[in-house]
């Protein structure tokens, strides 16, 4: 189920809430922990029983690692329960991938299998991971009811895309947690806000980006109309997700961590990982490495561990080469900036930032292109153009333009400090507009939702 | 003696805010479950609809789950479009949205169609020039009769050519307009020129032609058969008997945007039923069927498909006899036929094939031999080009 669907925002939603907040607080984690497996049961019923599994294996190997901790051997359970995982998402994710590159490679013919990808397995699969590592490193209690483990795994707000929940993170409140008035709310109006991203800016913005990306011989323009509607669409798409996934957090009583922070204005590559995705960056950096060394070693192997890290980042979002060409291309700048760029950077603000912006761009073509091919002839739009501007991004500016610059706007912290001016300067009117601003979204929202699925039907139209 | 304090104190002054920011915070959370409760409700408890006038479809309608489909996950797909389908508010939502598109962030054009200043919607279009089949060719030498092709050009093509679309905007329907000209002529068909025809004549809502656009093909049909010494009179109709519509008709373009893209409605004009009296109208094995079915011009709702007045809309076969001394016809049309049908049948006994609507094995020479016509009139306007294969296989 999708948080974007009638069903989960009129049915689902209010059915759950209104149940776990009339129902004592001894059954609210039962509840929950139904209403999230009904939740990822929705779209594919049948592989509720692999997350189950994985739920399973990471709850044995963590009582494993908490009784055993103090003894010798913990570290080949360890690295058991890393492979049992990485296994798991392997087949599901990357066994069709890397046998295609091996045919591709060594021009064999092994049997490529067409495994279904199911919704979700990155993050609940690197959400049990950090359990058990987060159980490994004393930051977190060992959980001795399954069940409660089951619900940190498989809480639907965060279970299909993220953010990326680490243990430490909730593992108070998966027992001991305070539904608050004001967390209520707060989280009402930030679900509602994460809705009309997606809805209203990501989709908008998506349907520039997909027209653009089908067309051939692109003038320089149409080009990066087309990228900025990009980003602008995957920002929205995904800072929407978490926005939703946090709102909905707070209304259980759960505090997520921020998962985006701006990062469209960051000043180099380094710091837009710090703005970006924030909860996959840092389960890097803790998980991967920190425990290569991190900084702590020599610089050779310093930049050793970042392409590791780097190289895993772009597999983890896709199963592609583009994927790892993408992690690698943040890779090789974030090393630069580490050389000698970042200090360089930091004397020239605006400029850098302008730098920055480029840089993730010529980025998302990686991401967004089906292969490299097609990136290098979308960058070649960008940057060696054949024409300079034609009619059709004339046309996506006229068509499109208004939203593309709101979505350029929204995408600043403007909006939220206008937003909080608003409310102190003006008391309870401004409080009062907060309010109005937040359901006028709602409704604007929902209407995209159903508009989205409007489809009249004009085939024999002549 | 102390004073009262005028203001509050500044310790009374934070827990009167704070006791508005709760009664706020307590809005905001009753008003979110108030309005996602109520909707979801409303939507369950409501009795479904059938059919979207807006959207001219049927609405998906609650299934039986099975064992196989909630495994499989199809029954769940098929709940939410049923959800989706039958929300309430849905129209409201759906308007709201438009609205937005076009006053928010001033969009142009919605679901392809753009709106000219002076009302008329047009939808652009962009495509390859594809060649007439050789099926046609192999179609009128097989028939052995006198073939025509009165081919309207579409809107687009009128509009392209009265420059009503932005210059930006990609749209090459003259050029394939006249291409499909010129291939029906090489495949030896007679073209009956449509070409005059004006923006004014065709409906600004909607992608059809209007009454008088229809009274000019049929004028142009009856001069071209009498060109080529074709015994068939031009029966003039009586300018009393025009009627008006008195809902305004918004066409199938504007169901496609919506009224907030419609800046104006049309209103739609014909000729009332006296007019057509003695031509029988038999399809679906029943006879004396309405030509004119003023039921579609009175019925209730913006969206209502009011075009539907003529001949009650397509059928796959059809025939329109009278006692009218003129020939016999076969007219293999589409829906811009149907408003002018009703005058040609004045002047000629037609058959008539739709040939979306006829069976797979359906070829249209052995019926034309069949019932022994005296020509073939093939009746379309220009936006055929997904019709060609059709025709491919059963000419």
């Amino acid at each position: 189920m999708l948080f974007s669907s009638t069903i989960f925002l009129f049915v689902f939603l209010p059915v759950v809430l209104l149940v776990y907040h009339v129902m004592p607080r001894f059954f609210r984690n039962g509840w929950l922990l139904v209403a999230s497996l009904f939740f990822y049961a929705w779209g594919e019923p049948k592989f509720v029983l692999l997350m189950l599994a994985s739920i399973l294996i990471n709850y044995l190997f963590a009582l494993m690692v908490d009784t055993y901790r103090h003894r010798v051997g913990i570290k080949p359970v360890m690295a058991s329960m890393v492979i049992t995982n990485l296994a798991l998402l392997g087949w599901f994710k990357y066994s069709g991938f890397f046998i295609a590159s091996l045919n591709q490679t060594f021009q064999v013919e092994l049997f490529v299998p067409e495994v279904v990808l199911p919704i979700g397995i990155s993050f609940f699969t690197f959400q049990a991971m950090s359990y058990v590592i987060d159980v490994y490193r004393e930051a977190g209690k060992v959980q001795k009811n399954p069940l409660d483990l089951a619900l940190y795994i498989a809480l639907f707000p965060q279970l299909i895309a993220g953010p990326i929940v680490r243990y430490e993170t909730v593992a108070n409140e998966i027992n001991d947690r305070q539904e608050t008035l004001p967390d209520f709310a707060l989280g009402v109006r930030r679900f509602i806000i994460g809705l009309s991203k997606k809805l209203i800016l990501a989709n908008g913005c998506g349907q520039v980006a997909d027209a653009v990306f089908k067309m051939n011989d692109l003038s320089m323009g149409l080009a990066w109309i087309g990228i900025i509607a990009y980003a602008l669409q995957i920002y929205f798409d995904f800072s929407g997700y978490s926005d939703m996934a946090i709102g909905l957090g707070l209304m259980f009583g759960f505090h997520f961590l921020e998962n985006f922070n701006y990062p469209y204005i960051a000043k180099s590559v380094s710091e837009f990982w710090r703005r970006w995705h924030i909860s996959l960056g840092s389960w890097f950096r803790d998980y991967v490495y920190i425990p290569l060394g991190g900084n702590r070693v020599s610089p050779l192997k310093q930049y050793r561990n970042l392409a590791v890290v780097w190289m895993l980042t772009g597999l983890w979002h896709g199963a592609s080469w583009t994927f790892v060409a993408w992690g690698a291309y943040y890779g090789i700048w974030i090393m630069l900036e580490k050389a000698f760029l970042g200090k360089l950077l930091r004397r020239v603000p605006v400029i850098s930032t302008i730098w920055t912006l480029i840089l993730v761009l010529v980025g998302w073509v990686f991401f967004r292109a089906t292969t490299f091919p097609d990136a290098l002839e979308y960058l070649r739009a960008m940057f060696m153009p054949t024409a300079l501007w034609d009619e059709r991004a004339s046309y996506q500016l006229v068509q499109n333009g208004v939203i593309l610059l709101l979505a350029g706007f929204a995408a600043t912290p403007l909006p939220k400090m206008l937003g909080q001016w608003v409310v102190e300067r003006f008391g309870k009117v401004g409080q009062t507009i907060q309010y109005g601003y937040a359901m006028a979204l709602l409704f604007l929202a929902t209407s995209a939702l159903v508009a989205s699925t409007f489809n009249p039907f004009i085939y024999f139209r002549f | 003696m102390a004073h009262a304090p005028l203001r509050p104190d500044k310790e009374q002054r934070p827990r009167k805010k704070r006791s508005f920011e709760r009664l706020m915070m307590w809005v905001t959370a009753v008003s979110f479950m108030v309005v996602l409760t109520l909707v979801g409700l409303g939507t369950v408890l409501k009795q479904d609809r059938v059919m979207s006038q807006l959207e001219n479809r049927s609405l998906a309608k609650l299934t039986t789950p099975t064992t196989a489909t909630v495994v499989n996950g199809t029954y769940m797909g098929e709940l939410e479009k049923y959800f989706t389908d039958q929300l309430l508010l849905r129209g409201t939502l759906v308007e709201t949205q438009a609205r937005l598109s076009k006053n928010v962030f001033r969009q142009p054009f919605r679901n392809g169609i753009y709106t000219a200043p002076n009302g008329y919607m047009i939808e652009s279009s962009q495509a390859q020039v594809t060649p007439i089949p050789d099926g046609f060719k192999k179609f009128v030498k097989a028939v052995d009769r006198p073939v025509y092709m009165a081919l309207a050009p579409s809107k687009t093509v009128v509009a392209e050519q009265n420059g009503i679309l932005p210059a930006y905007v990609a749209s090459n329907t003259t050029v394939r307009y006249k291409k499909m000209i010129e291939g029906f002529d090489q495949a030896g068909m007679t073209n009956i020129s449509l070409d005059q025809l004006k923006l004014s004549d065709y409906f600004k809502t909607d992608h059809h032609w209007n009454v008088d656009g229809a009274y000019y093909a049929y004028q142009q049909i009856v001069r071209q058969l009498q060109a080529d010494k074709v015994s068939i009179k031009e029966v003039p109709v009586a300018s009393s008997a025009r009627k008006v519509s008195e809902h305004e008709y918004y066409g199938s373009l504007a169901r496609k945007t919506t009224l907030a893209y419609a800046t104006a409605g049309d209103t739609l004009a014909y000729y009332g039923a006296s007019q057509f009296d003695g031509i029988d109208v038999c399809y679906d094995n029943t006879c004396r069927q309405p030509i004119i079915d003023e039921s579609y011009i009175k019925e209730a709702g913006d969206y209502a498909d009011r075009y539907e007045v003529f001949l009650r809309g397509n059928h796959g076969i059809m025939s329109m006899h009278s006692d009218v001394k003129g020939p016999k016809l076969l007219v293999l049309k589409d829906s811009f036929a149907n408003p002018v049908l009703p005058f040609l049948a004045r002047s000629a006994n037609l058959e008539v094939v739709d040939i979306r609507y006829v069976n797979a094995t359906f070829d249209v020479s052995a019926f034309a031999k069949q019932q022994q016509v005296d020509g073939v009139l093939f009746l379309h306007n220009s936006n055929i080009t997904g019709l060609m294969k059709t025709y491919q296989q059963k000419l």
